[in-house]
């Protein structure tokens, strides 16, 4: 403070490169990266297993649905996927506590564990924060299976109109073979897709975690952005955006290893 | 088939706007002010009930629906402009510059709104609709940029190009004249596909408390329910109908974006 801006913006670089966001305000005398530490490992606990199951699910049931095309699994579940993924899933998340955990009362109305638990790995605490983990997870994996579901069946039916499986198929290779070549190629750019997308389910998890009362970064956020608390919205910021760069390396990364037309470059 | 799904998008699309038009007029009721008891469910005086301050939701609800379609036809006009600026400079240039656009592009692609947002938030703490439909718009143009660059590209070699420039006419002019007004049917689906996508942001981001804070829109009135934590006090009046005028809306608009792109690309039509 009281420094020129260039001399602040050096000195927090220096910081930043050392671990050091600076300390909170609203939660003070606690650091940024103390409390976004504390707040990560439970949205990553619940995004990347919906990410990967909603992605694997919905591949799946898209390829099953290129295969099956004109049926009357395809002619009813297709267009059933298309309007789901149109919800807003904010407002299907609300709507799925609602009738699931306050009207029905299968599952505790949100939070991540119960109240007075501390995280343990006993046997009694891991039971409880599963069932509070089961509704966001399926409302998570519900939203983003009909578009994983809806690219994946465009991207296997053009697959499947393509020479070399229409080639293939007059050599006469077995179909379930003919399945797993289309379905092979039909995936790359499916994994793209995850790349680009990442970022939006990332903010998209956020605001899952508020409706659920998930106690992750979502959770923080909100609280950081309702008390100004500038550091930690930066720290939030910062992390996010690594967490964006990152993920498409990393998918940049995997791309080159399973892609053998980038691997032979 | 066709046609009855574009009347059917199109004349929920259009009761929507008329609802959010007429509606001030037919139900006269001041969404600011506290007219009745607080949380009162829907019933007598109340069509759609009261929130926590004693407001009137119906009334809160037909001021949001218009705010909700104004931030996403202005975010989809700002996104169509500039896709179709660094579409066209992209794809006919080409060169050096064509592979930064895209390039940028790609950035703006990935990087998700609410990173944009959170700084906004914290320089300008009060939003209007109009601040966070610009910034919508600011994000949601790389796809149809990309788009736009593809067809210029290949449009660019054909035979009424060849004809304009041996007429002497500049790059710019064949751009702005013959290139342009032959995707403006792609253009003006992709318009509807990224309003679409903008009234469903503003509505998530206001409710993470990074959009608008000024005035009633969609996402304003689920930002309230949230926080008056409607959910789990089981105040359904609250929560349901922006919701539900919001999915009602997102979903037409697809289809008639479906529909329209069914009408224009007479290929997809044989299938």
């Amino acid at each position: 403070m009281g420094l020129p801006l260039w001399d602040q913006f050096k000195k927090f670089i220096g910081q930043l490169l050392c671990g050091d966001l600076g300390t909170s305000i609203s939660m003070y005398p606690r650091k940024t990266l103390e409390i976004i530490s504390l707040y990560l490992p439970w949205t990553i606990g619940l995004l990347l297993p919906a990410i990967l199951v909603s992605w694997a699910l919905g591949n799946y049931l898209g390829a099953l649905l290129a295969w099956r095309r004109g049926t009357i699994l395809d002619k009813l579940l297709t267009p059933l996927l298309l309007f789901i993924s149109r919800i807003p899933f904010y407002w299907f998340a609300m709507l799925m506590l609602f009738g699931f955990a306050v009207k029905l009362r299968f599952f505790p109305i949100g939070g991540t564990y119960s109240w007075g638990l501390t995280p343990n790995l006993s046997w009694h605490f891991v039971i409880d924060y599963l069932k509070h983990y089961v509704l966001p997870f399926c409302t998570w994996v519900i939203i983003c299976l009909g578009g994983w579901a809806i690219g994946m069946r465009s991207m296997m039916i053009y697959e499947l109109n393509s020479d070399y499986i229409i080639f293939a198929d007059v050599l006469g290779i077995p179909q379930r073979k003919l399945l797993r070549y289309a379905f092979r190629s039909a995936c790359l750019p499916q994994i793209t897709e995850l790349g680009l997308n990442f970022g939006f389910m990332l903010s998209g998890s956020l605001l899952l975690e508020l409706v659920f009362n998930y106690r992750g970064m979502g959770y923080i956020t909100f609280q950081a952005l309702a008390a100004l608390d500038y550091p930690l919205i930066q720290g939030i910021f910062l992390m996010l955006a690594a967490t964006v760069i990152f993920v498409n390396l990393f998918i940049d990364i995997v791309y080159g290893l399973i892609d053998p037309r980038i691997k032979a470059q | 088939m066709r046609n009855t799904r574009l009347i059917l998008a199109a004349a929920v699309i259009l009761a929507t706007i008329l609802f959010g038009l007429v509606g001030r007029w037919v139900y006269p009721v001041d969404p600011a002010t506290r007219i009745g008891g607080r949380l009162q469910p829907p019933g007598r005086g109340f069509p759609l009930g009261t929130d926590v301050q004693g407001r009137d939701v119906l009334a809160q609800l037909i001021r949001g629906t218009t705010t909700s379609l104004t931030i996403g036809v202005i975010a989809a006009s700002i996104a169509s402009a500039i896709a179709i600026i660094i579409g066209a400079v992209s794809g006919y240039k080409g060169g050096i510059l064509d592979e930064s656009l895209m390039a940028f592009a790609n950035i703006v692609l990935a990087f998700p709104t609410i990173l944009l947002l959170l700084v906004v938030a914290v320089f300008v703490p009060v939003r209007s609709p109009l601040v966070v439909a610009v910034l919508i718009g600011f994000t949601a143009w790389p796809g149809l940029a990309r788009a736009i660059r593809a067809q210029i590209m290949s449009l660019k070699e054909r035979e009424f190009v060849f004809l304009s420039r041996m007429a002497g006419w500049s790059g710019e002019k064949i751009v702005v004249f013959d290139l342009i007004p032959n995707m403006m049917a792609y253009v003006f689906t992709s318009f509807v596909v990224i309003m679409s996508i903008a009234m469903l942001a503003e509505a998530g981001l206001t409710m993470i408390g990074v959009g608008v804070t000024q005035g009633v829109s969609l996402g304003v009135m689920l930002f309230w329910a949230q926080m008056s934590d409607a959910v789990r006090r089981g105040l359904y009046w609250l929560f349901v109908p922006p919701g539900g005028v919001l999915t009602l809306v997102s979903a037409s608009l697809l289809l008639l974006a479906t529909a329209l792109d069914q009408m224009f690309n007479p290929r997809l039509r044989a299938q």
